[in-house]
This record gives C-alpha cells, structure tokens and sequence, in this order.
C-alpha cells in the first residue's frame, strides 16, 4: 500500500450544489492542457438557430435566475436537444435551448454557456492546480439534487430520479450504517440547524447521531477528533441565526458564488492547520450536479443500476434504466501525498485521453468503505457501486509534500 | 601542494551574454512552476522577451523568492447585498421542506407545529420551520454532535448549538388554514 494510504485516518467529503465541470473550472485549460476544459470554440445554438460560444463572463450572482431546469427531462434535452435518432447520441448542444424555454428571452438564456475566469473563483482553481482535479467524474444520474445526493450516501437512488423524498431502504444501507456497525465513527455535518441535511432526512430522523454542524466539524478539526469519515453539507439558505446573518455557501444558483468559495477555503483550512490531520486526511471536494449549466464533455453509457425509472417519473415519456451517467461536475481530490497539479486522465495533445478513469458518486460510498469496512460484502452494494472507481490510489506519493497553501478570509 | 588557479579575466564577465539552451530550458521549467502559482503571485513577465545571462537570472530570482513565500490565497468576502432572506425558495428548498413536512406527519397531531407547510415561501421562512423539525428530532434522539463515537453532544437547548430563529419570522410563519402562496411555484430544484 502507499504510504499515503497506510497513514490515511481520516476522509472527508464537501458535496457542494448545481455547477458544472466547464462553469467553474472550464477557463483552467488555458493553463494546463491537460485539463478538459473549454477552448473557446464550443457552443450550442440559440432560439435564433445561431451559435453562440462560451464565454468567461459567469458572474457570482445574479445571472441565472430563474434556476436552470434540471429535471430528468430537462437535462435529457440539454444532453440531446431534442434528438430521437435511435440510438440517441448526447451531442450537449441543447443548454440554452433548455434555459430559453424558462423565459423565452434569447439573449438571457445564453448565459447558460457563462464560465468563471480562473481569477475569479481563487479558491477553487487553486486547490485544482495544486492537487488532483477529475477530468471525468459526472454526476451519477441525468437528474436532479435529491437523487444525486442519494448515490453519495447509499451508492444508488433507489430508482428515483425526482426530487421526491426517500426513506429507509433495506436493500442497501447508508455508508454511515455501513460504518457504524464495524464500530467506525462517521458523521454528516449540516452547516446548521435552520439548514439541516437536504437528503438524508430519513436519516435524521432515525439516527439523529450521525449528525453534526459545521461549527462542530471545526472544533473537531482543532481538537483532532474528527471521525473516520465527514460528509459536509454547505448552508442551502440566506437566514439569520441569533441576530447573525448566514448567507448560502452552496453555490446553488442564484446563491453568491464568493460564499461559497469562502466556505469550501474554511473547510480547507480547518483540515490544513491542523498538522496531525493534514497528513492523515483525504478532502474530496464535489458537486451534486451540474444544475442545467453548460458542458462539453457528453456523459457515458454505465452499467445499469437494477432499477428502472417510470416515464411518468422522467417526463420523457421513456422509462430511464440508469444507463447513463449525469453532466460531468467539477471535484477535486486533496491531501500533501497527492502529486501537485495532477490531472486524473489527464488531456493528450490530440485530444484523447488514455487509460481513461470515470469516477460518479457511487465512487464515494465504494471507497470510503472499502477503505474502512474492508471485505465488506458486495451484495450488499448496489450493481453501480460494486463497479465504480475509487480513488485513493491517487495518494501515490512515496514521501508526503509541503503545502504551504492557505486561504485569507478578510471580514 | 597548493596548485594555483587563475583568476577569469575581467572581461569574462558578460551579463549580457545570450543565453543558451540550457538557460532556455530553465527558464521553461521555472516558467511551468510559476503557472502553477496563484495568479497573484506571479511576476507577469513573458519568458520570451527574455534574451541575455541577467534578464534570465532576474526572472529566476523573482520566481524563487515567490516560490518560498508562503502562498496565501485570499477568497474575497461576498458584498453586503448578496443576503436576501425574502429571496423566495428554490424547488431544491421546498422539496427540503416537503421531506420535513413528511417527518412532522408522522408525530401526534399534539406535538406538530401546526405550521402550514405548504404556505412557506421565502428562504428564511424555508430555514426557520426546518430548524424546528431538525431540533425536535434532535430532542427526540440526540443533539448534533462531535466526532466522538455517535454519541449524544450538547442538548438541542444549548445556546452554542441551539437555533434562535428571527422572532419576526417566527410570528410570520403561515399556520395550518393559511392560504397557499398564490404564485406560481418555480419548478426548478
């Protein structure tokens, strides 16, 4: 085993909200090739039947409002535009065609092709330059939040592919139980009461323990009591809390952008300046989905999941066997044993990648507990999980490296 | 035995040399390492304007001096208008409410809110009637807590870990019997 992995402790996972790969870290291509992001040329075509290309002026608040569609059917149209060729080929060429129909207003449902100039989102960039980013983790359905969210806790959404509430299933435990009962501590931390968990409420209802707020995560840090694995929910709403105002840090649109940076750089440093902690954890920072916001890269064919979805569940009037994977999202793998700037399946020169790595959320729940639950039986994963890549491997480094990155966060 | 060895020539000397393809390759290598620098870290000199031994040296000296700096990031702080607790809630936030809302059914009628849940529009009103169904489950099985070993922390009164809502927003909350919100709710989640 590495020696990465042999003094690995601790993981923990930021799951942050609706962006995709080519928003946020699209603009990094020009500064490293290996990265499968934006060139400047991709497009799609507007109501007008003219293409309108990418553009770096994404800005922290303001533009998408309404939220991008991203319901089953809307993310299939964006995926295909519309096609019925059998089969169907994702050609991504249907994001502002989907964003139009919200306010049939061209010119605003260009801004779907918006990307953030590397500048402008410093914290992000930064750790995707100076750790390992993904070139191919997608989202593990074509689909909303709830469902999304679900892979990265039970390894599957159980057949769901809304929004609608789901509640204890006995197929297939929650990697929290998974740990629990091989006496291995694991917690979500919600930001706060007022936000909670977004989708795993079924959990706090049974198992309140497993829970914790983000405040507790940083005392837990300090103190160095963190648990074998975290799962960290940002702040889903602007409320106020004993008079103190606590905007959204999860980035989901039309929520401010430079929040969330500053959350995602606090969970950072919380791990960072503990030094103990630091070389004895893996941070995996990722988003749900990618919010019905452009991307160039077309989502793959998976092994299928052992459920089907109902036409009247997809709105497409086609059942959805879970055959095919979400819009790829950004994420981003940190610790002093990763290699700097490593690009997972990194871009060649001619445009190929070679020995290609898809990562979804299913590679959550697959790695956290093949790494503490080792042995752990297969059946009772789902078909998605059992196959899904894992990433620790990626702590490849013989001797840890310094990293003298911190993050300033100015009142 | 001493052997002698001569001193160069003044005239050795020549900052101004060209520089050669070993330099070039250098200045290759520092210049990838200086990309990988935060922006503002770095020098913002093009590496192709450099032609001589000094010009070379001088960029190496400013890269490695930032190379050692420890490198701060600073991630701005949002502008004071981006709060916006009338902001109204996203489909994401009302199927967060629904979930809560399947939970409170599940009590005796006695020990529900009476809170129409249906009739939540805003954000804030969004995260005030979820932390009160996360605090009651809270009461009921364990206080959020630290990393120990799932066991119980603070109880859900604690001041550090209980939520105190706005009392504005309390007294606005709909009740059971409030009319839905008349807009037309926005289907994206």
């Amino acid at each position: 085993m590495a020696p990465g992995v042999d003094a690995l402790k601790h993981i923990v996972v930021l799951m942050m909200e609706n962006r995709s790969f080519d928003h946020m870290l699209g603009g990094l291509k020009a500064q490293n090739q290996q990265i499968d992001g934006l060139d400047g040329t991709e497009s799609n075509p507007d109501s007008t039947g003219t293409l309108f290309r990418v553009q770096d002026q994404a800005d922290f608040q303001g533009q998408l409002d309404p939220d991008p569609d991203h319901h089953f059917a809307a993310v299939d149209l964006q995926i295909f535009n519309g096609s019925v060729a059998n089969p169907r080929v994702p050609n991504m060429q249907g994001f502002i065609n989907s964003y139009f129909q919200q306010r049939r207003d061209t010119k605003h449902s260009q801004k779907i092709m918006y990307f953030f100039k590397p500048d402008n989102l410093p914290v992000l960039t930064t750790l995707a330059t100076e750790f390992a980013v993904f070139n191919r983790w997608f989202a593990s359905i074509p689909g909303p939040t709830i469902c999304n969210r679900a892979f990265a806790h039970y390894g599957t959404s159980f057949g769901r592919v809304t929004m609608n509430p789901f509640y204890v299933h006995t197929l297939y435990k929650s990697v929290y139980q998974r740990l629990a009962a091989a006496n291995r501590r694991a917690k979500i931390y919600y930001y706060d009461v007022p936000s909670s968990t977004m989708e795993v409420v079924n959990l706090l209802q049974d198992q309140p323990q497993f829970f914790g707020t983000y405040q507790q995560f940083k005392d837990d840090c300090k103190k160095g009591i963190l648990p074998d694995y975290s799962f960290i929910e940002p702040n889903y709403t602007d409320h106020e809390v004993n008079g103190k105002q606590e905007l959204a840090t999860d980035q989901h649109p039309d929520h401010n952008m430079q929040a969330g940076e500053r959350f995602i750089a606090s969970i950072y440093n919380a791990i960072h300046e503990n030094a103990d902690l630091w070389k004895s954890t893996a941070l995996l920072i990722v988003y749900d989905e990618h919010g019905g916001i452009f991307d160039h890269v077309p989502p793959l064919p998976c092994l299928q999941d052992g459920f089907v979805a109902q036409p009247s569940d997809t709105g497409t009037n086609a059942p959805f066997l879970f055959d095919r994977l979400g819009v790829r999202v950004p994420a981003i793998l940190i610790s002093p044993w990763v290699p700097r700037g490593q690009v997972v399946s990194p871009l060649q020169p001619d445009g190929t990648i070679d020995n290609l790595r898809v990562f979804e959320h299913a590679s959550i729940p697959a790695t956290v507990t093949n790494f503490f639950v080792p042995g752990f039986d297969s059946k009772q994963r789902s078909p998605r999980e059992q196959q899904a890549d894992t990433f620790l491997d990626l702590l490849s480094l013989g001797q840890m490296r310094d990293v003298d990155l911190e993050f300033d966060l100015p009142d | 035995m001493k052997i002698p060895v001569p001193k160069p020539p003044p005239n050795a000397y020549n900052p101004n040399r060209p520089i050669s393809d070993l330099i070039k390759s250098q200045l290759e290598h520092v210049l990838e390492t200086e990309n990988r620098l935060p922006h503002a870290h770095r020098s913002g000199q093009s590496v192709d304007s450099i032609k001589t031994e000094a010009e070379a040296s001088d960029y190496i000296a400013r890269v490695t001096a930032r190379l050692r700096l420890p490198r701060t990031v600073i991630a701005p702080r949002p502008p004071k208008n981006a709060f916006n607790k009338r902001r109204h809630m996203s489909d994401l936030i009302r199927n967060q409410v629904l979930h809560f809302r399947e939970v409170e059914m599940t009590w005796p009628e006695a020990e529900q809110t009476g809170i129409n849940a249906a009739a939540i529009k805003s954000e804030h009103q969004a995260s005030a009637y979820i932390a009160r169904i996360t605090a009651r489950l809270h009461e009921m099985g364990g206080a959020p807590s630290s990393g120990g070993p799932n066991k119980s922390g603070p109880s859900a009164s604690d001041p550090d870990t209980a939520p105190s809502p706005n009392p504005d927003t309390l007294s606005s909350w709909p009740r059971a019997g409030d009319k839905p919100s008349r807009k037309k709710p926005r289907k994206k989640g």
